[in-house]
């Protein structure tokens, strides 16, 4: 079983406060008070450093750290996992205005997957398009569960997965150290690297929580 | 912690903060007037954005803002009516949406980082500013302190 943070961002986001080593310092807070994160997926906004290695801070902290990112597409943002050289050659990752579909296409055929990040949010989530007529039968998961939305947009995510038959994830959104882990989603899978994440993905088996209910029963 | 325990007398040392402390949230609110006097000490006199409906209205926004410098201000002094004068070394906020007049701002405070070197006794602090209800933040941010050690 793993637990895992799917949407950070670290202070490669230009929005964001928290440096990589402070969001692993800060799970030890969470962990001291019970609660369960194996690890996070950073996703900076639009964009993707191949180079970058995490591992020695992540065996320091005894956290798993893989690497995503999060997309602005013309159909709000995308969160994608797996993202290899090739389809960073076939995306342009800056490019604010393309086009959502051609992307899931994209990633599909290079081993990566998209999600929808936050499609309850007002004004720029996936339900603002699937509104507008857009339909995305391209796509089998959205975020269900995003930590830095608010309680009636979670649920338009809710609704959109029921009324739809998508799955769900969680993440925290975290731009800040302390905001990290606030949502998780809990994989029946064992979870090392970013295919491994995709096939737990694709294998329908997880499941979207907050914080608090990743702790142990109390015997 | 109270609003009492954020006022606090004593002295705050790096001892007496630990990562993951909350404190607060501070509760503040900016008053018309309070803008008024901002701008006209800042040079941008009323009417304009920050105090006038239709100037307002004439960019898009609902109402008049608090400007952002006095956000600014005004969470710099929340923190330093907690942790004391000159401990505040860096303030760093983005704002993620406007910040109304004569509304409670809730200024919560959070440990997210200590550090002890050569250099001093470093705080960190995340910042967030909401509205009553702890809904998407008005403002989030990190202030870096540097607090005496009772060593």
């Amino acid at each position: 079983m793993t637990y895992l943070d799917l949407h950070c961002h670290s202070v490669a986001s230009d929005d964001s406060r928290a440096t990589v080593e402070q969001y692993l310092k800060f799970i030890q807070v969470h962990r001291k008070k019970g609660y369960t994160i194996d690890g996070i997926v950073l996703t900076e906004h639009r964009k993707f450093d191949y180079e970058i290695d995490y591992s020695q801070l992540a065996a320091e902290y005894g956290v798993l750290v893989l690497k995503g990112a999060e997309l602005d597409t013309r159909f709000g943002h995308m969160l994608v996992y797996n993202i290899t050289p090739g389809l960073g050659k076939d995306i342009d990752f800056g490019d604010v205005k393309m086009d959502g579909h051609m992307l899931i296409e994209a990633a599909k055929h290079h081993g990566a997957l998209v999600v929808p990040a936050h499609p309850g949010r007002f004004g720029i989530g996936l339900v603002e398009y699937m509104e507008q007529g857009e339909v995305f039968d391209d796509l089998t998961i959205v975020e269900r569960v995003n930590a830095g939305s608010k309680p009636e947009e979670n649920q338009r995510a809710e609704d959109l997965c029921q009324s739809g038959g998508y799955l769900g994830i969680g993440g925290s959104d975290a731009h800040l150290a302390s905001h990290i882990g606030r949502a998780v989603t809990k994989f029946k899978a064992d979870i090392r690297t970013e295919p491994e994440l995709v096939d737990a993905l694709l294998s329908g088996e997880f499941q979207p929580m907050y914080i608090q209910e990743t702790a142990a029963p109390e015997a | 912690m109270s609003d009492a325990a954020m006022n606090q007398a004593t002295k705050l040392y790096y001892e007496d903060v630990d990562l993951g402390d909350e404190i607060g949230p501070a509760i503040v609110s900016v008053a018309l007037d309070q803008v008024v006097d901002f701008c006209s000490l800042w040079g941008n006199p009323a009417p304009n954005r920050f105090t006038d409906q239709a100037e307002a209205e004439k960019i898009g926004l609902d109402g008049p803002i608090v400007p952002g410098i006095m956000t600014m201000a005004l969470v710099s002094r929340v923190i330093t009516d907690w942790a004391g004068a000159g401990a505040v070394v860096d303030l760093d906020l983005v704002f993620r949406g406007t910040v109304p007049h004569n509304h409670p701002l809730h200024v919560g405070i959070l440990i997210s980082d200590t550090e002890q070197d050569d250099d001093g006794n470093h705080v960190q602090c995340d910042i967030t500013m909401t509205g009553p209800v702890p809904d998407r933040p008005y403002v989030i941010g990190t202030a870096r302190l540097n607090l005496p050690s009772r060593e």
